[in-house]
């Protein structure tokens, strides 16, 4: 009796250990990726590989997220390695305006360069380094397609990739609360304020973020 | 963490639901502009204060879940208790600050017509009545403007310092909205977007600024004790942001 006891409190204890090993388990952010010479890369962008940013149900505006990782496509452009992803633009680009850029991750952002591409992937349109700004929580170009944009292209720029961006930033952070009452409860909301510094380095991999919205009617419709 | 998450799965599903705030982005090379013409008055006269996630903001919350009406009424008393403290500090501050002289409005325009001056355009002014800071101006057709003209309208929606709560400490803030238009055909808009100087949130389309954490202040006392830095902060702010309104324009 005492040993089958003894077992089960050692099972428990053996439980009560793994769960508290997986609660405070620790997820350590991604850090920047400076360096890509090792990784396999074609000789030109894939403009097969491109993905349609007109969603599938016709809506006012859509976000895309796009991972760019060691496993995502790279090009050896002006023999610099780059990491890229290449997107088809909606049609009627001009009824459209385009937010695109590095999300700022926690430790890092990936480094931007965008360019917009027409049907035979030449170079139509780029942007210079003031064009690049703060937008939302992504670092970011913001602009409307001509008509003769057919494909936009983000690939990392080698040229700041490892340079390091210090923020400070002041943040509201919602909670709720429960509270009981004599005919039942109700929940109600709390709000806290955080500031901190934020250190971000300009990476090779990260996550490509665009929102895509409609001047007028839905995403791939021509100007009302 | 789980009602934590809930509260935000609830905020992020009531936001898919809202179509967001869309911008028009500037295009120089297309837009043919070379003279900007600036609406005088572009923010109020006064710097002002935000404060967020306060003590009587939560406990109006709490109250009234947590007491039916009598707790409605608690927790008015604490959200106007509230109210009163900040305008109570918005005045002190506003006091300090012009202990120094400051006029945020004269200090926003200089920077502005300066940095737009840098980037090549001539500069033209207009007085146009507005009716608040929050949203742009309803304008009239002109043809007494030369072509290649248009008319910049900033609304400083407001400026001054903030406290979001918390452990955090008094820090400038900047929010102005930005349009610009052609004289002759007030709808055609050139340029429509919002930069904002010390976020506490970052809407995903605008332009925001990251604040120099150098200039907080703990307790009010302490803009009180040091004007000269206080305004020196706020001036910083202010030109950053007509900065970054002139880089829209580039």
């Amino acid at each position: 009796m005492l040993r089958a006891r003894l077992k089960t409190c050692a099972a428990v204890l053996a439980a009560a250990i793994i769960l508290t090993a997986c609660a405070t388990e620790v997820k350590v952010a991604p850090a920047a990726v400076l360096d890509i010479s090792g990784k396999p890369c074609g000789e030109q962008i894939d403009l097969m590989s491109a993905k349609p940013l007109a969603p599938k149900k016709a809506q006012k505006w859509v976000d895309v997220f796009e991972p760019v990782g060691a496993e995502t496509a790279c090009a050896r452009i002006d023999d610099l390695l780059v990491n890229y992803a290449v997107f088809e633009l909606p049609p009627n680009g001009s009824n459209h305006v385009i937010t695109v850029g590095g999300l700022k991750q926690e430790r890092r952002t990936l480094a931007p360069r965008v360019f917009l591409l027409d049907f035979q992937g030449q170079v139509l349109r780029s942007f210079e380094d003031k064009h690049y700004k703060n937008i939302g929580s992504s670092f970011a170009v913001q602009f409307r397609p001509s008509e003769g944009d057919r494909y936009l292209l983000v690939q990392t720029d080698p040229s700041r990739v490892g340079q390091v961006a210090d923020a400070f930033e002041q943040k509201v952070v919602t909670g709720s609360g429960y509270a009981s009452t004599p005919t039942g409860g109700a929940s109600y909301t709390t709000t806290s304020g955080v500031e901190r510094s934020m250190s971000r380095t300009f990476s090779h991999e990260g996550i490509i973020s665009i929102r895509v919205q409609a001047l007028s009617g839905k995403i791939g419709a021509p100007a009302g | 963490m789980l009602r934590l998450t809930v509260a935000s799965a609830a905020a992020l599903s009531l936001a898919a639901c809202v179509t967001p705030y869309a911008p028009i982005p500037y295009d120089r090379a297309s837009a043919g502009i070379q003279t900007i013409v600036v609406v005088e008055d572009s923010l109020p006269a006064d710097a002002g204060t935000q404060k967020l996630a306060t003590n009587g903001q939560n406990m109006a919350s709490a109250m009234a879940a947590s007491a039916g009406l009598a707790g409605v009424l608690v927790g008015a008393i604490a959200a106007g208790v509230d109210a009163n403290i900040e305008a109570g500090q918005r005045t002190r501050i506003q006091a300090a600050l012009a202990t120094q002289g400051f006029d945020g409005e004269a200090i926003f325009d200089a920077a502005l017509e300066s940095a737009l001056a840098a980037n090549g355009y001539e500069l033209g002014k207009v007085t146009v009545e507005r009716k608040n800071y929050h949203e742009p101006l309803e304008l009239e057709v002109r043809n007494d403007l030369q072509p290649g003209s248009a008319i910049l309208d900033v609304a400083g929606a407001g400026y001054g310092y903030q406290l979001v709560g918390g452990n955090t400490q008094w820090r400038p803030f900047v929010t102005v909205g930005v349009r610009l238009s052609d004289p002759a055909d007030p709808s055609k808009i050139h340029l429509d977007n919002r930069v904002v100087y010390n976020p506490v949130a970052t809407p995903d389309v605008i332009v925001n600024l990251p604040p120099d954490p150098q200039y907080a202040f703990t307790k009010i006392e302490d803009i009180e004790a040091d004007p000269a830095k206080a305004k020196e902060g706020l001036e910083k702010a202010l030109v950053e942001t007509a900065n970054a309104v002139a880089d829209l324009l580039n």
